[in-house]
């Protein structure tokens, strides 16, 4: 693999990084982890600014939210103390999940978010828990922080170009949550994947590896909705009411690894599990 | 570009291209016991220690490694006094084709240094990056295990 | 021992070995898993592989593959690249020589057809050769690459190896140069076809009370080596080329090399390192002609090694196949009748395509005894990437159709699957009915087996599984549970062909130098030879220093394939320290005569490193050495051996695998997995073992996950490991070696095969275990879980609609 860089960069504050990003253009990319730098083995890509001497990597709890850094790995996701709770078990389990011990060492949670193409856990179940991300811009030479939704789908995301995302912002709760996922052996990227989260009386949901046509991350409102009744009691038939509306809402994508429609119904049962985990109940009967 | 780190305990200043992987500098300077197996941190062949953490040495520019600690597979023991694990592989024939040896004993090291007595499980994901065709792992999971065995609770050594 | 043999002589008894089995007690250094010789230096992370060296004005390799299944090169522009700073050497079919030979690495004559060039004005699949630039670093290489300007005529491609053989498929190898043995026939796409008939076949079937057939498929797989082929050549003082290369079969690429860049034998030297993996993958001149190539015009040393995504699409695979089983059955469980057609795609090359289809047979077929047997093969052309060896050579392919049907059969007669194999297994002193028929290009010696240990196999594995508990698993809900089972028989070594070679000699301190040609590739051959040199000369295995496969500085080996270099290099390492210890003897009997203390010389012995006396003389091997080295009756103490058998005694194996499925994802956990093998005497028990669990994991991941995925265009789609998925250390069941003891007359110490057995096991017992858990018979590899939950659905719509 020859990257054709012909500069590596450290800016240690989030100006001096945004300025730098700015005046290269399309030629220099953000560098965080790494994890993903080999597919950017093009000689478009001359400059590189590693985001690794900026204040970006802290864990902090207020209130009701918890902030975590962007340059927070994945590993360090995993044992965190401030993310041991119910609510947040999907993206501990996402973290976990996340390929192997290395790469979870290396890959951070900005970098997870800026590569995702639908196939990431993280933002699946980040977007599941109603994270929201602060970003922070060059707009007209000065420097603007902001608070945007967790983006979701090709569009949204595609608005993220340009910006420094800085920390993801957590609501805590009360609630539960869980990630499920499927790959063909324990250290693949998953098939499918579904996170659930109850959050302030509701259910949330999202997938990954779902959309008509193309791989992209989605949430699923209207099982949300349905699931959002069952918090306090279930129907006895709540599994197969669950898996008729996960269907009715989940997109068939095929890939050389999988057919469209046994990929729905995998997320499906995938969904189901995850609504069962967040309801206490058996994940299999 | 000039990059200064602590390698194997001893402070070093290499040239570097912005371009070169950790990999490619390590094996420039004659530590040719961290591998190439692909080149896109899937095969575990390149770990090692950046600042005592497992990372694939093939997807972390030798820049980024500036001003950090890296411990590779040289930096462990010789032939006059191997580490306790490589001892443990030794004895547990649990080398065969020893092309994933020293990645395997990087991250078991990360492990115990980190979890002087972890359980099986832990030693299977610790491994599980490291792809490995000839032993089938049996023999690399119970040389690892034999090692947190001896470690009394204490720190790993 | 170097004639034919199928049966004893006249009056005397068969051996099977079973007498033998007591000696093993006896021995000091076989039987025993000493420290690997080699075990430290690489836990150590010494450089000891081919890419570990790096010299002065090293040019880098880096080859342009082609973008197109089957296209003409109309013409190359290599202009562009040419002012590429740093480039030195640019090859492509244009300018160099056009010499028709085959990469399989193979004895002489290869049995596999001419079907190659180093380059060639046409390309076949994508990832085919097209050109090659050498340069003065890698990046330079790679650049220049890229400006290289090639002018395809792109030709109608055939990926599916039932419509290469159809009138009118694109021919593949169009060239007038290809040539192959009888049965090859280019303009049908057919690299290697056969046909057998042993017995008669038809009046078998009308016999029978029942017939079953049933269709298998099986894919293409990756070796997925950590050690990328490598290789590093340069000219030394002398001017001779050397080659340093990662390769199970130095001798082969020094005698292939030398053919097709016309250069002598003797101006070649292919050295072999440490090797980082084969699995047959590197049994194939792949690579190493290109820097030769480039070293003989620049003078300059050349490195090529190839990227992960080049090993997987650019140098060989496991042979997919369609298998037809048929057989003919009585209904008290007796075969009469095994007929299999074997349908191989071997890609746009046909390396190994003849014997690798003929061991599909030939381990499989005559494990059971009937009365007739036919063999239907053809490997066809595709313009797909190029299969080749792989562990096993046949076999997993030929064991996924045997062992399902035998299951299929057993229930179809309504018994136990177990009493129904025991029933028709082979046993000590059968034929090896089809031994001769399907020889290595050519007949084969015939076979009866010696030592054979398949039943205990097969108890040892249902006492460690608990077969007792198949009725009881859970069979209801969303995840069930079952149990399968398969039996197995390999090869040591190919009878009449391979041969392997030692030399030993004495140092002054009472070591002793050991060369052979073998090659340890990671299997611990270097380990196990170093115990039976110690064996016979009686000295700890660490008096002896090994030196494996230098073609200036070692005898001459086939190589490390076809499970042969413990059974083979084994007995000529036998024989070249039996001829040592003689000549130890010899000259402690005449260093005592000469001090006037004459002695019986036919009562000496050795023992504890010296040549002993029954009066409690002794003189040690260091004392003889320094005597004869500089005292008296001077000469160096040193012998070789070589070695070649027309027996060919299979190892045996019963596995046993339980798992569980999960019916709504259609995922498989396999729970626990049990491989009881019969290897003869195990000179390194915990090598032995190593062996077996990679093999069985390594076939796990064939049998669950591993899937070589194409586009329409025939383009790898997983071409790295982030894709193409091996089993991982957190996928591996709670797994259970058992070596089952048994005595093989014709091996040294006792010792069979055991390298390539277990790579046979995982597809059959995996699927007989899914179809005991869920009642569903998949008869296709991968068993990915789509497929598990399609045919899951299929059945409940089944048994809703009746």
């Amino acid at each position: 693999m020859y990257l054709a860089l012909e500069r590596y960069s450290r800016p240690s504050t989030v100006h001096e990084c945004l300025e730098l990003l700015h005046a290269q253009g399309g030629r220099a990319a953000l560098l965080s982890g790494g994890t993903d730098l080999h597919a950017r083995a093009d000689e478009a890509l001359t400059h590189v600014i590693d985001l690794q001497a900026l204040p970006l990597a802290e864990v902090r709890a207020s209130g009701d939210s918890l902030r975590l850094g962007a340059r927070v790995t994945l590993a360090r996701l995993r044992r965190e103390p401030a993310l041991a709770r119910p609510e947040l078990a999907a993206l501990r389990e996402a973290a976990g999940a996340y390929a192997v011990v290395a790469l979870q060492n290396r890959a951070t949670l900005g970098g997870r978010i800026m590569v995702d193409r639908g196939t990431e856990d993280v933002p699946t179940a980040l977007a599941a828990l109603g994270a929201e991300l602060a970003l922070a811009r060059r707009v007209d030479g000065q420097i603007v922080t902001e608070r945007e939704p967790y983006p979701v789908g090709q569009r949204a995301r595609a608005a993220l170009e340009g910006a420094l995302v800085c920390a993801v912002v957590l609501p805590l709760g009360t609630g539960k949550s869980a990630l499920r996922r499927f790959g063909r052996t324990a250290v693949d990227q998953p098939l499918a994947s579904v996170a659930a989260a109850s959050r302030a009386g509701a259910i949330h949901l999202a997938a990954n590896v779902q959309g008509p046509g193309a791989a992209d991350l989605r949430t699923l409102p209207r099982t949300g909705a349905l699931a959002s009744a069952w918090l306090a009691d279930r129907p006895a038939d709540w599994r197969a009411q669950a898996r008729v509306a996960l269907l009715g809402e989940l997109a068939a994508f095929e890939d050389p690894w999988a057919s469209g429609d046994y990929r729905r119904d995998l997320s499906a049962t995938l969904g189901v599990r995850a609504l069962a985990a967040v309801f206490g109940e058996p994940e299999i009967v | 570009m000039k990059i200064e780190l602590k390698l194997n305990g001893k402070d070093v200043a290499w040239d570097c291209a912005p371009h070169e992987f950790l990999t490619e500098a390590l094996r420039r300077h004659g530590l040719l016991g961290t591998k190439r197996g692909c080149e896109s941190g899937d095969c575990g062949a390149c770990s090692v220690l950046l600042d005592g953490e497992e990372v694939p040495s093939c997807l972390v520019l030798a820049a980024q490694a500036a001003g950090h600690e890296v411990t590779t597979i040289e930096g462990l023991g010789d032939f006059a006094g191997p580490h306790p694990l490589q001892k443990a592989f030794v004895d547990h024939t649990a080398i065969q084709c020893g092309f994933c040896t020293p990645g395997m004993v990087i991250a078991a090291k990360a492990l115990l240094d980190v979890e002087p007595r972890p359980s099986e499980h832990a030693v299977r994901e610790c491994l599980a990056g490291h792809p490995c065709r000839c032993t089938g792992y049996v023999k690399p999971i119970q040389a690892v295990l034999a090692v947190a065995a001896t470690n009394a609770g204490g720190e790993a050594r | 021992m170097n004639k034919p043999i199928l049966g004893a002589p006249d009056g005397e008894a068969w051996d099977t070995g079973a007498g033998s089995l007591g000696e093993v007690d006896r021995y000091t250094a076989v039987g025993k898993s000493p420290e690997r010789v080699d075990a430290l230096k690489l836990a150590l992370g010494k450089g000891t592989y081919a890419d570990d060296v790096a010299l002065e004005g090293m040019l880098h390799l880096k080859l342009l593959w082609s973008p197109h299944a089957h296209a003409r090169i109309v013409s190359i522009d290599t202009r562009e690249a040419e002012k590429e700073p740093g480039v030195r050497c640019i090859l492509h079919h244009g300018n160099v020589a056009r010499i028709p030979y085959t990469t399989a690495g193979q004895g002489h004559p290869e049995p596999s057809p001419y079907d190659t060039f180093i380059f060639d004005k046409k390309v076949r699949f994508v990832g085919d050769r097209v050109a090659c630039v050498a340069a003065d670093s890698p990046e330079a290489a790679a650049r220049a690459v890229a400006k290289l300007r090639v002018v395809y005529e792109v030709l109608p491609a055939v990926l599916d190896p039932q419509q290469a053989l159809l009138p009118g498929a694109p021919v593949i190898h169009d060239e007038p140069e290809a040539t192959g043995l009888p049965g090859f026939d280019k303009a049908r796409n057919i690299a290697a076809a056969m046909d057998v008939d042993h017995g008669d076949v038809e009046a078998a079937f009308a016999r029978a009370e029942l017939v079953l057939e049933r269709a298998y498929s099986v894919p293409y797989q990756a070796h997925c080596a950590l050690e990328p082929h490598s290789a590093v050549t340069w000219l030394d003082e002398d001017d001779r080329l050397v080659v340093r290369v990662a390769t199970q079969v130095p001798f082969h690429s020094r005698r292939i090399l030398a053919r097709i860049l016309e250069v002598p034998v003797q101006r070649i030297r292919v050295v072999k390192p440490r090797i980082g993996g084969g699995f047959g993958g590197k049994q194939e001149i792949l690579l190493e002609d290109l820097p030769a190539l480039v070293t003989l015009r620049t003078r300059r040393p050349a490195r090529l090694v190839l990227t992960r995504a080049e090993e997987i699409v650019s140098s060989r695979l496991r042979h997919p196949q369609l298998l037809r089983w048929k057989s003919g059955v009585m209904k008290d469980g007796r075969l009469v009748a095994q007929e299999l057609e074997v349908l191989a795609n071997t890609g746009a090359y046909g390396a190994h395509a003849l014997t690798v289809q003929t061991c599909t047979a030939g381990k499989t077929l005559p494990l059971y005894r009937a009365e007739a047997y036919r063999f239907r093969m053809k490997t066809v052309y595709t313009n797909l990437p190029v299969a080749g060896a792989f562990r096993g050579y046949g076999g997993p392919q030929g064991f996924v159709a045997l062992e399902s049907h035998m299951d299929e059969l057993a229930g179809m007669l309504g018994m136990d699957p177990i009493e129904f194999r025991r029933r028709n297994v082979v046993g000590p002193g059968d034929e090896n009915a089809l031994a001769q028929a399907l020889g290595e290009g050519k007949e084969g010696p015939p076979q009866r087996f010696r030592s054979c240990a398949m039943q205990e196999c097969i108890d040892r594995g249902m006492a460690a599984i608990d077969w007792a508990r198949r009725p009881t698993l859970p069979r209801t809900g969303t995840v069930r549970r079952g149990m399968g089972m398969s039996c197995l028989m390999h090869g040591s070594g190919i009878p009449g062909v391979d041969m392997g070679s030692a030399r030993v000699k004495l140092n002054e301190d009472g070591s002793f130098n050991l060369h052979v040609g073998a090659t340890d590739i990671g299997t611990g051959s270097d380990t196990i030879l170093s115990q039976i040199a110690a064996e016979t000369l009686a000295v700890p295995v660490g008096k002896i220093v090994i030196y494996s496969s230098d073609t200036d500085h070692t005898p001459f080996d086939t190589g490390a394939y076809a499970s042969s270099t413990t059974y083979i290099t084994g007995v000529s390492v036998k024989k070249a320290c039996e001829g040592a210890r003689r000549q130890l003897e010899d000259a402690a009997a005449e260093m005592w005569r000469h001090r006037g203390d004459a002695c019986d010389r036919a009562a000496l012995f050795v023992k504890d490193g010296a040549v002993c006396r029954p009066d409690g003389e002794r003189l040690s091997y260091a004392d003889i050495c320094l005597s004869t080295f500089y005292t008296h009756d001077q000469h160096q103490i040193m012998d070789h051996g070589s070695h070649m058998s027309f027996e060919c005694p299979p190892p045996f194996a019963a596995h046993f695998a339980e798992v569980e499925v999960d019916t709504e994802t259609g995922g498989v956990k396999v729970l626990k997995y049990v491989a009881a093998t019969d290897c003869g005497v195990a000179i390194h028990p915990k090598s032995c073992e190593g062996q077996t669990e990679g093999g069985c994991v390594q076939a796990m991941g064939y049998a669950l996950s591993e899937d070589l995925t194409f586009d329409a265009a025939g383009r790898t789609l997983t071409d790295g490991f982030r894709h193409y998925k091996q089993f991982s250390s957190l996928d591996l069941p709670e797994f259970q070696t058992i070596l089952v003891p048994s005595f093989e007359p014709s091996g040294p110490y006792g010792a069979k095969s055991v390298s390539e057995i277990p790579a046979d096991g995982p597809g059959p017992t995996l699927l007989n275990a899914i179809a005991d858990a869920i009642g569903i018979r998949i008869r296709e590899l991968p068993i990915t879980p789509e497929k598990v939950r399609r045919a899951w659905l299929a059945k409940q719509a089944e048994e809703a609609r009746s």
